[in-house]
């Protein structure tokens, strides 16, 4: 490889690098963790407000370890389907919504009523056998 | 605080409260019983309180679990709870009764030891500790048993509908003590799935047990009192040592229980220098994995608990000459496919295995006598190969089911059970305990709970060491 190669190479590298810790460093827990819940329900028509007030609520009691981490998977693009954290997070979402009361009517805006909690709400298992007598 | 007491229980779980229920039933009027409890009573409304954010005062009376013993392998946990009711406060109050096999894994299977108590001895007593508990469970079980349950079972979903339908008594709605109905004071579960706390005080616990033991004019109850040996004179116990605020006490009895979990029980008997080559030795539990199961157009709704059924068709056979048996959990969390139009096309199952005491795992002294050490090196080939030979034999398992795909989780890092640091032998070579729990060198000492278990069965083990402290009192007074 020619020096000028290496060198054209090696620059594009570090930029890419810095403009992906620019990013990294630039972007919230909350915004990162919006675009994944987003990005993992596309096909739905998700309040933007209530994504928002869901992120915030859910961020709570996460300590810093957990927001970078979810940040990194955030930037990285990592899905649901390969992180259980990311699963834990969008499944609480929709837990945390009026999509399961509404028998997970897709073409309907999916909005937030209050984060999923057994403790503020019990007895909100949206399976059960109460909602789901004849099963 | 008298000088001498007929009886001296340490600590209040499951393990001692049922010998003290049934020893106070046997006892004369005039019996005089001390308890010493390491902690304080923070009750289920307190807890709900503190995890529903709200500023309670009782959230630190307690030391929390892993201050109290230094763990020597930071990829093994071990779960309990400490306070009035000990692990009644964390426990998921899952009590499927042990097979009769369990009790014979040497006889049947050449592995381990057989215990010196049999299923038939303990029948009785599991049939007192589920009345005591209003355990709801089916009428049909893969075990005998002389009478039905209290309660009702719970409901199934549509996937366990398929395989009971397929596999028959082989797979049950789960027994549990988190009532199917209001019951005793105790509300009706209605699966939050949270059951260390429960949200609606539906799972039974000693705070809400109703057993008057603690409130028995004979029992002087004290809190705060850690319990660190018992002196010994030739083979009896003479009195027992504790720590109270910055002060220690010496208090006589003629009989002494410890009823503290298989980590302090081990603790107490090896700061006493208690010399039997098995005290301490053989710590372990069972070993288990979620398993995921996509299902093809199959709606997985219903059910009205957190584990609506056990599986048993991978637990009991020959198979277990050489490997594990397995005993699987309908698991009914409110899980959810992140799948357009599949939300619900998924079933989970826990997979539990057993496993058999190893000498490398135990409890030793650590530099502070309250604090003992953790070493556990790992479970046995015998359990790990059950791992290997189910991930083999579960497609078959489910091929009653539209499965689309399978998947295997990690094992946990705990089940959060404590066994076999005292276990039960039919003589003081293959055992620390007697089939009554009373140490085979001193003979006014029961040493209660799971440490005495001989053989780690798949199953959960508070109905079986409840069922074991009310026979161990039934017999021995």
């Amino acid at each position: 490889m020619k020096r000028r190669k290496f060198l054209t190479i090696a620059g594009i590298g570090s930029a890419i690098a810095a403009v992906a810790s620019l990013k990294f460093f630039t972007t919230s827990f909350e915004s990162s963790a919006a675009g994944t819940i987003k990005a993992q329900l596309d096909f739905l028509n998700l309040d933007p407000e209530g994504v928002e007030k869901f992120v915030k609520a859910y961020s709570l009691n996460k300590d810093s370890y957990y927001k970078l981490t979810m940040k990194g998977y955030g930037l990285l693009g990592i899905s649901a389907s390969k992180s259980g954290k990311v699963h834990q997070m969008v499944s609480t979402y929709l837990l945390s919504t009026d999509f399961f009361t509404n028998k997970m009517d897709e073409s309907g805006i999916v909005r937030f009523v209050a984060i999923y909690d057994p403790y503020a709400r019990p007895c909100s298992h949206p399976f059960n056998h109460v909602q789901y007598p004849s099963s | 605080m008298q000088v001498k007491y007929d009886l001296i229980v340490v600590g209040t779980g499951f393990a001692s409260t049922f010998f003290l229920y049934q020893y106070l039933k046997k006892a004369p009027a005039k019996a005089k019983v001390l308890v010493l409890e390491r902690g304080f009573l923070y009750s289920n409304a307190e807890r709900r309180k503190n995890l529903a954010g709200q500023v309670t005062s009782s959230a630190k009376l307690n030391p929390l679990p892993h201050e109290t013993y230094l763990n020597k392998n930071p990829e093994k946990h071990w779960a309990f709870s400490l306070g009035f009711g000990g692990s009644s406060n964390c426990w998921y109050a899952c009590t499927p009764r042990f097979l009769p096999s369990d009790f014979k894994m040497k006889t049947l299977y050449g592995v381990g030891e057989d215990w010196p108590v049999q299923y038939n001895e303990l029948e009785p007593y599991y049939m007192t500790v589920e009345k005591l508990m209003d355990i709801s469970g089916p009428e049909e079980t893969p075990f005998p048993k002389s009478g039905p349950y209290p309660l009702p079972p719970h409901s199934f979903t549509p996937v366990d509908k398929i395989l009971k339908k397929e596999y028959g008594k082989l797979y049950i709605n789960q027994p549990t003590a988190r009532a199917s109905r209001a019951v005793n004071g105790r509300n009706a579960c209605c699966a939050s799935a949270v059951c260390a706390v429960c949200p609606v005080n539906a799972k039974f616990t000693i705070e809400n047990s109703n057993l008057q033991v603690y409130e028995d004019e004979r029992v002087e109850l004290i809190y705060g009192a850690q319990v660190f040996s018992v002196d010994f004179a030739a083979d009896t116990a003479r009195s027992i040592n504790f720590i109270r605020g910055e002060k220690e006490y010496r208090v006589e009895g003629e009989v002494i229980a410890l009823g503290a979990n298989a980590i302090f029980n081990a603790n107490i008997l090896l700061n006493s220098r208690d010399r039997h080559p098995l005290t301490g030795k053989g710590l372990g539990e069972q070993l288990g994995l979620d398993v995921i199961v996509h299902l093809k157009d199959l709606e997985n709704v219903g059910g009205s608990t957190w584990v609506n059924a056990n599986g048993y068709m991978l637990y009991d056979g020959d198979h277990r000459k050489d490997y594990a048996a397995c005993i699987m959990e309908s698991n009914n969390a409110p899980f959810i496919r992140l799948e357009s139009g599949k939300w619900r096309h998924v079933a989970t199952f826990r997979m539990i295995f057993e496993d058999l005491p190893q000498e490398e795992n135990y409890i030793t002294l650590g530099e502070n006598k309250f604090k003992p050490e953790a070493v556990f090196k790992g479970h046995s080939e015998y359990a790990w190969k059950a791992v290997t030979k189910m991930k083999q034999n579960l497609p078959g398992v489910l091929s009653c089911l539209p499965v689309e795909n399978i998947e295997y989780r990690e094992p946990f890092k705990t089940e959060a059970h404590i066994l076999g640091t005292t276990r039960m032998g039919k003589d003081a070579k293959t055992g620390v305990v007697d089939k009554n729990m009373i140490h085979h060198h001193y003979r006014n000492l029961f040493v209660l709970g799971s440490g005495s278990f001989t053989t780690f069965t798949p199953n959960n083990p508070t109905l079986t060491l409840s069922a074991l402290s009310l026979l161990a009192a039934d017999r021995s007074f």
